[in-house]
């Protein structure tokens, strides 16, 4: 097996907290090349290593930390780092990823990725600095925030540069939707990786690294870097594109509120209204006319500036320094529970970094909840008195923090929406918005079809990171693949076709560690293919790169299979499949979901949900069958 | 001289456009019943400035997602989607995900 020559470091590094043991394994070239590394590495190390009885917070279950190919490189975008793991909310494929400089130096450090399993009996920390590994005590960290964790372990480090992932709260008291934060406030928000973490009293890992990353052909590589920037810089560039890095650098993604609510995109009110009269209030340029104190944008990026940095000096919310809040936490703290309070917005997202949660469930969790109030499900005496109405914005940063301190309603809540609602009976269920567990973002299915789909098929649950074509119908073309101009919105022909595209291309790039601002829509992707041939030494064009995509799809698909899931699972919840919005720009509108879902599956190639024994062929993937089709085995 | 078709349209404003004319909701008089016109008629009003958010001159393309009563005009005419008493557009900074 020949090695790829550059991009990956070239080792895994193993550790076992139950017995206190490190290790070094070598990356297998041949499985890097075949799923690229990052989160598509981590899908078969996860399918190869546990299975449907390894619960998520067992010490079997495995939590991997991975950098992809181009991570660290310097090539414009290339920050995306993801942790994976079995999923605590969803018991299915588990994965998230960050932004900023975690990624890169844990590969400076030496390695492509952090494969953690075990538990360790008292909080420990993973420091590997330059390829020395040390498992440390965290007693004194535990209960620390997010924030004075990364600060404590940067002071001791004596080096502001030493990178930190760390849990804070929530996810030591393992809230299913606890988040893993780094010293930059950038976040793995998804799908309680932060509770696999906590489950393990894994409090932080940190790393810092001076190893240059090898690169197969320096000079070639170089030049593509330059080709990219140019690329986006130039005058020549298509508009939407100039548009997308003018718009999200000057407004961040939190821009897209009020033309959202406009065009019937924005979930309201728990996902029962079509219009958010005040969604003004809560949108980007808003911000940046009031509470934005500054800009930034990762290392290495050096095209879009998405950063907002915020502060709130006086009020009632006062003080909140620090990361403002993106889209989906304008509209899960927002719009979704009817809050027109921008400072409050910036206060519960501030909680849920500093406590460690992700936004859009906590968000979502707060709007069931306050929907279950409404409906006398909950009593004020159930949240402790608190009068839990819409758009009460002092009760929802107050619910924040109760969800992430696991006490009194907050111990209930902590556990996702679907478990809350089952817990709380069958009335409850009906205001449960989920997708095999995850809360649904912020992007409504009703009126933007192709995420109808996504969410439906996603392998994480209801997401709109794993695929997000609704990019297609918002303008965000790829002509390189065949998508030349804009999807008409509710029109079903070309959907299911390009949500399988936007799955896989999101599989490939993520693998990467490319980010989707880069790649969505700015960056041509056959550049990005010349970048990662140049990077290790492998040629390949931008169809083989969205070949592996759709293997690595399959992989997590072939993984949630191994886990128990089922075809059945692929829908969406009762409200957004049956019950139309009565205003705005959606109203009257349904998902064709089980059309769109046939459709899909042929294009898959997949019988009775799963990928069939000829589509595993085409994909290489043949070890998979015995697996996947054990009954029809002679 | 023959008197021109007027319409009064109801236009909607989001984000950094409606920065430009100030409030969320205007009515307009159009005499060229047209986005183009409607869109010309808004400069004369707000200045060129409202027209070079809106469209890049150099390539003719839109810099935002027009509507006409929920349907985006790149699926209609154009800037020449005709318009009519009573109609609704709307000017709305691109979509960007988060």
């Amino acid at each position: 097996m020949t090695a790829l020559r550059g991009g990956h470091v070239g080792r895994i590094l193993r550790v076992d907290l139950e017995e206190d043991k490190v290790s070094a394994e070598g990356l297998n070239f041949e499985t890097a090349r075949k799923y690229i590394g990052g989160a598509g590495y981590a899908a078969r190390m996860l399918y190869d290593r546990i299975d449907a009885n390894t619960d998520p917070f067992d010490p079997e279950n495995m939590l991997l930390f991975m950098a992809g190919p181009m991570v660290g490189t310097g090539f414009p975008g290339a920050t995306k780092w993801s942790v994976c793991t079995r999923s605590p909310l969803t018991y299915l494929w588990g994965e998230s990823s960050a932004s900023g400089s975690f990624g890169a130096e844990l590969k400076r450090a030496g390695f492509d990725g952090l494969a953690v399993t075990g538990s360790s009996s008292s909080p420990s920390a993973v420091y590997i600095i330059d390829g020395r590994v040390e498992l440390q005590d965290a007693k004194r960290l535990w209960k620390m925030n997010t924030s004075s964790t990364a600060r404590e372990i940067q002071a001791e480090s004596n080096d502001p540069k030493t990178r930190v992932a760390c849990i804070g709260p929530a996810g030591e008291e393992l809230v299913r939707f606890a988040s893993i934060v780094t010293d930059e406030e950038r976040v793995c928000g998804r799908g309680g990786m932060g509770a696999v973490m906590g489950s393990k009293k894994l409090k932080a890992v940190a790393v810092r690294g001076s190893e240059r990353i090898p690169i197969a052909d320096e000079q070639s590589f170089a030049a593509i870097c330059e080709q990219a920037r140019s690329a986006v810089r130039s005058p020549k560039a298509p508009t939407h594109t100039l548009e997308r890095i003018e718009g999200l650098t000057r407004d961040g993604t939190a821009r897209s509120v009020e033309s959202l609510e406009k065009l019937g995109g924005l979930p309201i009110r728990n996902w029962r209204n079509g219009i958010f009269p005040e969604a003004a209030k809560i949108t980007g340029s808003t911000m940046s006319n009031t509470i934005l104190k500054g800009r930034g944008m990762c290392p290495q990026c050096g095209i879009i500036a998405c950063w907002r940095i915020v502060k709130i000096q006086s009020g009632k919310y006062a003080p909140v320094e620090g990361h403002g809040p993106e889209y989906e936490t304008c509209a899960s703290f927002g719009s979704l529970c009817s809050n027109p309070n921008l400072e409050s917005i910036a206060k519960a997202n501030e909680v849920c970094n500093r406590l460690g949660m992700d936004t859009i469930s906590t968000g979502a969790a707060v709007a069931f909840a306050t929907e279950c109030y409404e409906k006398g499900i909950l009593t004020k005496e159930d949240l402790g008195g608190m009068a839990l109405i819409w758009g009460n914005d002092e009760a929802l940063v107050k619910m924040a923090e109760l969800i992430g301190r696991r006490e009194r309603i907050g111990r209930l809540l902590g556990e996702g929406v679907r478990f809350a609602a089952s817990k709380l009976g069958e009335q409850a269920e009906r205001c449960a918005v989920h997708v095999k567990g995850m809360e649904v973002p912020m992007h409504e299915p009703r009126r933007w079809w192709t995420m109808a789909l996504a969410y439906a098929t996603s392998n994480r649950g209801a997401c709109h990171l794993q695929g997000t074509p609704a990019y297609l119908e918002w303008g965000l073309i790829q002509p390189e693949f065949g998508f030349e101009g804009k999807l008409e919105p509710f029109n079903s022909k070309p959907m299911a076709k390009a949500t399988k595209f936007h799955q896989d291309f999101n599989a490939a790039f993520t693998a990467m560690g490319h980010c989707q601002f880069t790649i969505g829509g700015v960056i041509p992707f056959s550049i990005v293919a010349q970048a990662y041939s140049a990077a290790t030494g492998e040629k390949v064009d931008h169809w083989d790169l969205l070949r592996r995509g759709e293997r690595i799809w399959n992989m997590k698909r072939a993984f949630n299979m191994k886990m128990g899931a089922t075809e059945d699972q692929d829908t969406l919840p009762e409200r957004l499949l049956q019950e139309p919005l009565r205003e705005g720009a959606a109203a009257d509108r349904l998902p064709p979901l089980a059309d769109l879902l046939k459709e899909y599956y042929v294009l898959r190639g997949w019988e009775e949900g799963k990928p069939s024994r000829r589509k595993l062929s085409e994909l290489e993937m043949d070890d998979l069958i015995p697996d996947l089709w054990a009954e029809n085995q002679v | 001289m023959s008197e021109r078709a007027v319409a009064k349209i109801r236009v909607a404003l989001a984000g950094w456009v409606r920065e430009i004319v100030g409030r969320s909701e205007v009515e307009v008089n159009v005499s060229n019943p047209t986005v183009f016109g409607l869109i010309e008629t808004m400069t004369k009003t707000y200045g060129d400035r409202f027209r070079t958010q809106i469209i890049d001159e150099s390539r003719k393309e839109l810099r935002v997602i027009v509507v006409k009563n929920d349907r985006e005009i790149e699926f209609l005419q154009g800037l020449a989607t005709p318009l009519q008493e009573g109609d609704r557009v709307m000017f709305l900074p691109p979509v960007a995900g988060g």
